[in-house]
């Protein structure tokens, strides 16, 4: 009796680690089509290091919409291809009043995102909603773009959840005071809209100061210590490069809940040329695998990602849906199209990093 | 879109209607340079923005304004400000309308007056904190004329409500000894919504001007709503009072060669602590710049501003937001 209600507990707590709502059946990509004036368009240009907006018509799916476009992203805005924010003056796209049209400029297949946002929604973790789609601009080709809705007010309110504090960290963000460091400098306070960080200070003094082999309680008071460990092994084992002191949100639902993690931006995951490791370099887990009990937990959800989920079955399937997807309009990008390189050779690539990149993660002692 | 007509047509509307018209403004153009991260925000901008004030007379009792702005930012024109004066007496005046809040000298003093180029440090914190900025506001006052008014003082009384979860009252007295001016502020902020908080901000200050020479010291001690949201929701009772001062200082050097008129130096400094229980973590501003005036109204204007962060867990200073401008400045 007490085996058959282990048995259902277990699956109970499988199910609700498979949270997955992105449906790769589809094998349309999306079009979306600009037009803005000459001028506004050299304006744009002008000012892409800017948050400046111009006004721009947008056509989707049979509908034109009004909109202001204004330059998006961070490294990148230096890039000639650049992402836009995308404003409604009226109607919903895909629910939505507001989104970014992302280059994801380090993700020569656009395949990159869609995996990394796979497996970070199969963990549970809250994620953003997010589509490829093909971009003109005044009728000229402007190539695959990444459509993610924003984290803002709208995201947690769209999720019935409540939030009291969001902050995004921004590069090459630290987690200690022991080097200089100014939290206003590398991290950005999104919720609410003010530059106080007393917060998360109080969290990076605590990761430089707390004894975690005899007291783990405040730690777990102000992290959610669990979250983050899943949160640094898989975004390890994903080799993304960019996502141990950038690209995440701390999320806090009340002011006196412990922080989570919001994965964000997953360009620069399934990094070909650099290695992370299985436990990536930052101040947090470095202070968390001090302690004993966490570090086995570590090496449990390593176990369970390399046996499940960072798999052939589980994300060659998404590979595959997407390479059908894409390879209509892969060519007419012109930033991605390579004579030397095809969309199919930089495919096998991806594929047999994730192969190797298992067997590695397998056999690396933590 | 839209409001750019509608602008427009208020705009017409009031040059037909009124013959006591008084037009004023700015334009200014120039380049920053921040101390950020530029992954973070780009740190080196070239700007433009430009300002139209309008002055309508009624009769000798109201009188109204109308400012737009646009910058380099928004490609639009926005409307700044909207406020109606009424004259009831030399002792009481109403203006009702989007109007400044006031808290500090600084925020009484338009943009095309400033002795810097950019706000000071002070009043981008007030800012972020709901003590600064426009609002709309029924404000009782009394301006004080030196050579008009037999009574030396002046006062400020105001309402306001913006359109979001702050709504509260600021006052200023001033009293007036020959070039010297005394003042004591006060403003209430009153925030609703899920975390509700009232918070309160006292200053005191003192301006001289005089024979091309200007000075002033503000002291300030104010409630941090943003932190005490935070602490209240932690149920800790200690909240945290902000302890800041300031002196702005200038002097104007006559100089009316062909190409320079005048050379007006200036140095700002301050002192700002987020909670008065440990003003070792603080943030020093050293300013320092001049406006090169070409024509009365024509300058070339040069700032670099230091700022220098100590907070409660790091040892070492920052620098960060540090900036350095330059700027030409055209005043109509």
């Amino acid at each position: 009796m007490k085996k058959l209600f282990l048995f259902f507990c277990l699956c109970f707590i499988s199910c609700n680690d498979l949270i997955v709502d992105t449906d790769y059946s589809n094998d349309s990509l999306s079009v979306i089509s600009i037009t803005i004036k000459p001028e506004h368009y050299t304006e744009l240009l002008e000012n892409k290091l800017k948050d400046a907006f111009v006004p721009a018509d947008l056509y989707y799916n049979n509908k034109i919409y009004k909109v202001h476009l204004s330059p998006q992203g961070a490294g990148s805005r230096f890039y000639p291809k650049f992402g836009l924010k995308v404003t409604l003056s009226d109607g919903l796209i895909k629910g939505l009043k507001e989104f970014n049209l992302s280059t994801q400029v380090s993700d020569n297949t656009l395949i990159r995102s869609q995996l990394a946002s796979h497996l970070y929604k199969q963990f549970g973790f809250l994620s953003f909603y997010s589509e490829v789609i093909f971009l003109k601009i005044n009728n000229e080709d402007k190539g695959l773009f990444l459509l993610t809705e924003k984290i803002d007010e709208d995201f947690f309110q769209r999720r019935n959840k409540k939030v009291f504090e969001l902050v995004k960290t921004v590069f090459d963000a630290k987690f200690t005071f022991m080097d200089k460091n100014n939290p206003e400098a590398t991290f950005e306070k999104k919720i609410p809209d003010d530059n106080n960080f007393s917060n998360l200070s109080e969290f990076i003094h605590l990761i430089d100061t707390i004894d975690i082999t005899k007291n783990t309680n405040s730690l777990e008071k102000l992290l959610d210590v669990d979250n983050y460990i899943k949160y640094h092994a898989l975004t390890s084992i994903m080799n993304n490069t960019d996502g141990l002191a950038n690209n995440f949100y701390f999320y806090k639902e009340r002011g006196n809940s412990p922080y989570v993690i919001i994965p964000w931006d997953f360009d620069k995951s399934f990094n070909l040329q650099f290695k992370v490791g299985v436990v990536g370099n930052n101040h947090i887990i470095k202070k968390i695998l001090e302690n004993e009990n966490y570090r086995k937990r570590y090496n449990d959800i390593v176990m369970l990602i390399v046996e499940k989920y960072f798999t052939e079955e589980n994300l060659f399937p998404i590979i595959d849906s997407c390479y059908q997807k894409f390879k209509k309009f892969y060519n007419r990008d012109p930033f991605l199209y390579n004579e030397q390189e095809s969309f199919e050779t930089r495919v096998r690539l991806l594929k047999d990093f994730i192969i190797s990149q298992r067997e590695i993660i397998k056999h690396e002692k933590i | 879109m839209k409001l750019n007509y509608i602008l427009f047509f208020i705009f017409l509307v009031f040059n037909i209607s009124f013959s006591q018209l008084k037009y004023s403004g700015y334009g200014a153009t120039g380049y920053r340079w921040h101390d950020i991260n530029q992954l973070k925000e780009y740190n080196q901008e070239a700007y433009y923005e430009a300002k139209l004030e309008t002055e309508m007379k009624f009769n000798d009792e109201i009188s109204a304004e109308f400012d737009v702005y646009g910058d380099d930012e928004d490609h639009i024109i926005r409307l700044k400000e909207f406020s109606v004066k009424y004259k009831y007496s030399n002792l009481l005046r109403f203006r009702i309308g989007n109007i400044k809040k006031v808290f500090g000298i600084e925020q009484l003093t338009s943009r095309d007056e400033y002795f810097t180029i950019d706000d000071s440090y002070l009043k981008r914190k007030f800012s972020d904190l709901g003590y600064s900025g426009r609002s709309v506001s029924f404000m009782l006052y009394k301006n004080y004329d030196y050579e008009k008014d037999s009574l030396p003082f002046s006062y400020r009384i105001a309402f306001y409500k913006e359109n979001s979860l702050n709504s509260g009252f600021f006052s200023r007295l001033s009293y007036h000894f020959k070039d010297i001016a005394y003042s004591l502020g006060y403003i209430f902020q009153h925030r609703i919504g899920e975390y509700k908080m009232d918070s309160y901000g006292f200053e005191f200050d003192i301006m001289y001007a005089a024979n091309n020479f200007y000075s002033n010291f503000e002291v300030f001690y104010a409630d941090d709503p943003n932190e005490n949201i935070i602490r209240q929701s932690k149920s800790i009772e200690d909240f945290a009072k902000i302890f800041a001062i300031k002196s702005t200082n200038s002097y104007e050097f006559k100089i009316d060669k062909d190409f320079i008129k005048k050379i007006q130096p200036v140095l700002l400094l301050s002192y700002y602590a987020p909670d008065s229980k440990f003003l070792e973590y603080h943030t020093f501003q050293f300013l320092i710049g001049s406006d090169f005036y070409l024509t009365k109204k024509v300058k070339l204007r040069l700032n670099g501003d230091l700022l220098l962060t100590k907070s409660k867990f790091d040892d070492d200073y920052s620098t960060y937001d540090s900036r350095v401008t330059i700027e030409v400045f055209v005043r109509f």
